[in-house]
C-alpha cells in the first residue's frame, strides 16, 4: 500500500513536472494565432473537464485545472500574452514583478520582521 | 432511478432578513414551505422563558419582547466588537451586544428571569437558523438531510465567510460549499435560460441587509464570474431606519414627545415602516397610523412616494458606484451588458428599478426570477452539481467562481504585496519572490491579508508565520519563495522557504476561525445533545407564543374604537384576557416540566383545550360586535385580517401572520 501510494506519488510529481514546462498555447490547445474568442472557448471546454466540482477528490485533475487557469490568465490579458510571445516565460515573470529592473531593490521587495535578540 | 437513492443536498439562502431553502430535484429547482406554507422563513430568533423560537414565532416577539429577539446576525457573523460597522449599529439594536475576550462580537439574553444574562455568538445565532432550514427541507424530503450550499454576499470576507460555514456545522449541517449571492442568482437564471449563445449578464442583488454586484460571463453551461462588488451594509434594513429617523422627527413635531429612546415604539415605528415601503411600492401616497405611540399620542400622517424618494436619496446614491466598479475591473462597457437581472427584495422598489435602467441607456431590466427565491434556487442547483446529480441539465453545467478579494504579504513598507488579484478564478496557484529587508537578518514574518488597499492597516489580517534561523546576510541577499495556493472552496494556504536552505520553510493553512476550533466542537456536541429536546421545545414554546398572541388579539379588539361592547360584555372580555394571561403564565411553568414526547402530547392536550375554553366565551362576544359594526369575525384567522387593513395598527408584518395558529391548532 505504501510503497504503491508512493509511486502514485512520484508520478503526480513527475506528472506536474511535465505540465509546469509546458507552452501556455498547449496547455490550452490553441495555436498561437488564435483570437480572444478562441482562447476563451478553449479555457471553458477545458474548465468543464478538469474543474475540481466536476472531478471530486482528483488531485491531478485540480492540478490541471490551476495550469489551465493560469495559462488563461496569461492569454486573455493582451499585455501578458504579447510580453509572453516576446519574451516567454522569463519576460512574463520580470513583467509580474513590476517590469524590468526598477524594483530589484532590496528595500522595495523586502518582508518584514527582524528578529531583535540576535 | 439512480436519483432516488441519493440523498439530496440543499441549497439555503441564509439572508439578513429572510432566509431560503430549496433542492434541485425531478430535473428542476423546488422551493420548499416552511410550518406556515410560506418559501421564506424570518431571520430571527426569540429567547422566551423555556427556549428559543425561530423563524416566524421569533417574529411574533419583536415588539413584545425586543431585548430577547435577534435579527440581523449576518451583520454581526466574523466581526470584532471594534469594527466600526459594529460601532455604527451598537446603539440602534434593541438587544445587547458584548465583546469577549478576545474582541469577537457576542450577543447577551436573558433566557430565564432574574438570573444573570447567557451569552450567545453571532454564529450560534446563525445557526438556530440554519437549523430550522435543515429541519424544514427534512420534512419537506421525508429524510434527515445532511450536505448543504449556503449562500452569502459576494463581499463577505474570508472570516464571515468561515464563520458562517462554523454556523453551519454547528446547525449539525455538511457544508459543501459557500457561493456568493448573486452568482448563485444567475445560475438559477441561466439553467433557466439554457442558453448556448455567448453574454454577459450583471446581477443586481439588492437585499434586506447587503448589496452585491456581480458580472458574469455565461453560455453553454459555463458560468464564469468576471468581477464583484458590493456593500455588505447596505439594504433594506437601512432604508427602513431613514424612515424610521424621519417619523421619529416628525412625531416629536406633532406631540412633543421624544420616542427615540423608548425602544418598544422604535420596533413599532420599524414594522409600520417596512409595511409603508411595500405600500409604497405599488402606490403613490399611504397613511401612516399607528395607535397609541406614546403616552396616550397616536402618530398619523400621509407619506408620499416622492417623499419616500427623497428620504432614501442619500442610499440610492450608493448604487451606481459598484455597477461602475464591476464594469471597470471586468473591463466591459456598459453597453455590452445583454442582460441586467433584478434580485432581492429591494429591486420592488420602482425608484432603484428607474435608476438602473437609466444607468443602462433605458435597457429593459429582467425580473423572470423571483427577486426572494432566486438566491435559494442557485444554491440547490450548486449543491446538486456537487452532490454529482447525473441528470442531463446539469452535468455540463458548472460555476467558475472567484477570489472575491485580493490576496497578499505585508512587505517591510507598510504596504500590500499582492499575489492573487481579486476576481481570479479558482482553484489557483501563483508564487512571488521576497528578499530580506536589513542586514543580517535571521526571521521573516509573513503576514497575509486580504483587501483592495494599498496599505495592510487598511486590509484584514488573515494569518501569519514565519521563518526563523536564517543565515546572516547582508540585506537582500537572501530570497524566499512564497506560494499561494487557493482551493475550490477558497481555503487558502500560504507557504515559503529560503531558497539558499530550502529545508528552511513554513507554511500556514490560513485561519479565518472568529471561533476557536475547540469552542465550535463544543457547541456543535451541544447542538447534538440536544436534538430531541429541540423538538419538544420548539412545539412548547409555537404553543406558549401562539395562546399569548390570541390573548394579545382580544386586547387589541377590545381597544378597536369600532367594535361596541356592552357594559356586561367589557366585564367578560376583561375577564377573558386576565384570565388568559394567568393561563398563558401556567402553561409557561408546566412547558418547562416538559421533557418527553408522551409529556408533550399530555401537554399539547391541555393548551388546546384552555384555547378552546377560551374561545367559548369570546367567540360569541366577538361576533356579535362585530356583526353589529358591519365586520365579520373570522375567530383565529382573525389576526391575518387585521394586517390587510393599513389604517389598522401595524405591529405585525406581511408573513407574521395568524395562519402560524392554523398549523398548531386545527
Amino acid at each position: 500500500m505504501a510503497a504503491s501510494s508512493f509511486l502514485k506519488c512520484l508520478l503526480l510529481t513527475v506528472l506536474l513536472a511535465l505540465v509546469s514546462c509546458e507552452d501556455y498555447y498547449q496547455l490550452l490547445g490553441v495555436g498561437k494565432e488564435s483570437n480572444e474568442g478562441d482562447i476563451k472557448r478553449a479555457f471553458r471546454k477545458l474548465s468543464l473537464k478538469y474543474h475540481p466540482d466536476k472531478n471530486p477528490g482528483d488531485e491531478e485533475a485540480s492540478a490541471k485545472f490551476k495550469q489551465i487557469n493560469r495559462a488563461y490568465e496569461v492569454l486573455s490579458d493582451a499585455d501578458k500574452r504579447q510580453v509572453y510571445d516576446q519574451q516567454g516565460q522569463e519576460g512574463l515573470e520580470r513583467l509580474e514583478r513590476g517590469g524590468d529592473n526598477r524594483q530589484k531593490g532590496p528595500s522595495a521587495r523586502a518582508d518584514v520582521h527582524v528578529s531583535l535578540e540576535e | 432511478m439512480v436519483e432516488s437513492t441519493k440523498k439530496k443536498a440543499i441549497g439555503i439562502d441564509l439572508g439578513t432578513t429572510y432566509s431560503c431553502v430549496a433542492v434541485y430535484q425531478n430535473n428542476r429547482v423546488e422551493m420548499i414551505p416552511n410550518d406556515q406554507g410560506f418559501t421564506i422563513t424570518p431571520s430571527i430568533v426569540s429567547f422566551i422563558e423555556g427556549g428559543a423560537a425561530v423563524g416566524n414565532a421569533a417574529q411574533m416577539q419583536l415588539v413584545k419582547n425586543p431585548k430577547n429577539t435577534i435579527f440581523d446576525a449576518k451583520r454581526l457573523i466574523g466581526k470584532l466588537m471594534s469594527d466600526q460597522s459594529i460601532q455604527k449599529v451598537k446603539g440602534l439594536l434593541p438587544f445587547e451586544l458584548a465583546r469577549d475576550q478576545e474582541d469577537r462580537v457576542t450577543i447577551k439574553v436573558e433566557e430565564k428571569k432574574d438570573q444573570p444574562k447567557s451569552t450567545y455568538y453571532p454564529e450560534q445565532i446563525s445557526a438556530m437558523i440554519l437549523k430550522e432550514m435543515k429541519r424544514i427541507a427534512g420534512i419537506y424530503l421525508g429524510y434527515e438531510v445532511t450536505d448543504a450550499v449556503i449562500t452569502v454576499p459576494a463581499y463577505f470576507n474570508q472570516k464571515q465567510r468561515t464563520a458562517t460555514q462554523d454556523a453551519g456545522k454547528i446547525a449539525g449541517l455538511n457544508v459543501l460549499r459557500i457561493i456568493n449571492e448573486p452568482t448563485a442568482a444567475s445560475l438559477a437564471f441561466e439553467l433557466e435560460a439554457q442558453s448556448a449563445e455567448d453574454r454577459y449578464i450583471l446581477i443586481f442583488d439588492f437585499g434586506g441587509g447587503t448589496f452585491d454586484v456581480s458580472l458574469l460571463s455565461v453560455g453553454d453551461g459555463n458560468n464564469q464570474v468576471l468581477a464583484t462588488n458590493g456593500d455588505t451594509h447596505l439594504g433594506g434594513l437601512d432604508i427602513d431606519t431613514k424612515l424610521v429617523e424621519y417619523f421619529v422627527v416628525e412625531f416629536k413635531k406633532a406631540t412633543g414627545i421624544d420616542v427615540s429612546m423608548e425602544q418598544q415604539a422604535l420596533n413599532r415605528i420599524r414594522t409600520t415602516c417596512e409595511k409603508v415601503k411595500r405600500i409604497l411600492s405599488t402606490e403613490t401616497e399611504t397613511d401612516v397610523t399607528i395607535q397609541n405611540l406614546s403616552t396616550g399620542k397616536d402618530l398619523d400622517m400621509k407619506l408620499s412616494r416622492a417623499k419616500f424618494v427623497d428620504l432614501i436619496n442619500p442610499i440610492l446614491k450608493r448604487l451606481l458606484p459598484p455597477i461602475e466598479d464591476v464594469l471597470k475591473d471586468a473591463n466591459i462597457s456598459k453597453n455590452q451588458v445583454q442582460e441586467v437581472i433584478m434580485v432581492g427584495g429591494s429591486t420592488k422598489i420602482p425608484r432603484v428599478r428607474e435608476l438602473i435602467k437609466d444607468f443602462f441607456g433605458g435597457k429593459i431590466l429582467n425580473h423572470s426570477i423571483n427577486p426572494d427565491e432566486a438566491v435559494a434556487a442557485g444554491a440547490a442547483i450548486q449543491a446538486a452539481i456537487l452532490n454529482g446529480d447525473q441528470s442531463k441539465q446539469i452535468k455540463d453545467f458548472f460555476l467558475l467562481d472567484v477570489v472575491p478579494l485580493s490576496l497578499g504579504v505585508a512587505i517591510s513598507t507598510g504596504g500590500m504585496e499582492t499575489v492573487i488579484k481579486r476576481n481570479t478564478p479558482i482553484p489557483f496557484e501563483a508564487k512571488k519572490g521576497f528578499k530580506t529587508a536589513s542586514d543580517n537578518q535571521t526571521a521573516a514574518e509573513f503576514k497575509v491579508y486580504e483587501g483592495e488597499r494599498p496599505l495592510v492597516k487598511d486590509n484584514y489580517l488573515l494569518g501569519d508565520f514565519e521563518i526563523t534561523n536564517i543565515k546572516k546576510a547582508p540585506k537582500g541577499e537572501i530570497t524566499f519563495d512564497c506560494k499561494f495556493d487557493i482551493d475550490a472552496n477558497g481555503i487558502l494556504t500560504v507557504s515559503a522557504y529560503d531558497e539558499k536552505n530550502p529545508h528552511n520553510q513554513n507554511k500556514i493553512t490560513v485561519n479565518t476561525k472568529t471561533l476557536p476550533q475547540k469552542k465550535i466542537d463544543e457547541l456543535i456536541k451541544q447542538s447534538q445533545d440536544n436534538k430531541e429536546l429541540d423538538a419538544v421545545t420548539k412545539t412548547v414554546l409555537d404553543a406558549i407564543i401562539s395562546f399569548e398572541y390570541f390573548c394579545d388579539l382580544l386586547k387589541k379588539k377590545f381597544k378597536d374604537r369600532r367594535l361596541k361592547f356592552t357594559p356586561q360584555e367589557k366585564k367578560q372580555m376583561v375577564t377573558s384576557f386576565q384570565q388568559g394571561d394567568k393561563i398563558a403564565k401556567v402553561l409557561k411553568d408546566y412547558g418547562k416540566t416538559v421533557v418527553g414526547l408522551q409529556n408533550l402530547s399530555r401537554y399539547m392536550e391541555r393548551y388546546h383545550q384552555e384555547l378552546r375554553d377560551l374561545e367559548a366565551i369570546v367567540n360569541p362576544i366577538l361576533e356579535r360586535v362585530h356583526v353589529a359594526a358591519g365586520l365579520q369575525w373570522r375567530g383565529r384567522k382573525e389576526c391575518a385580517g387585521l394586517l390587510e387593513d393599513p389604517k389598522e395598527d401595524q405591529e405585525l408584518s406581511k408573513t407574521q401572520t395568524c395562519q402560524h395558529f392554523d398549523g398548531d391548532l386545527d
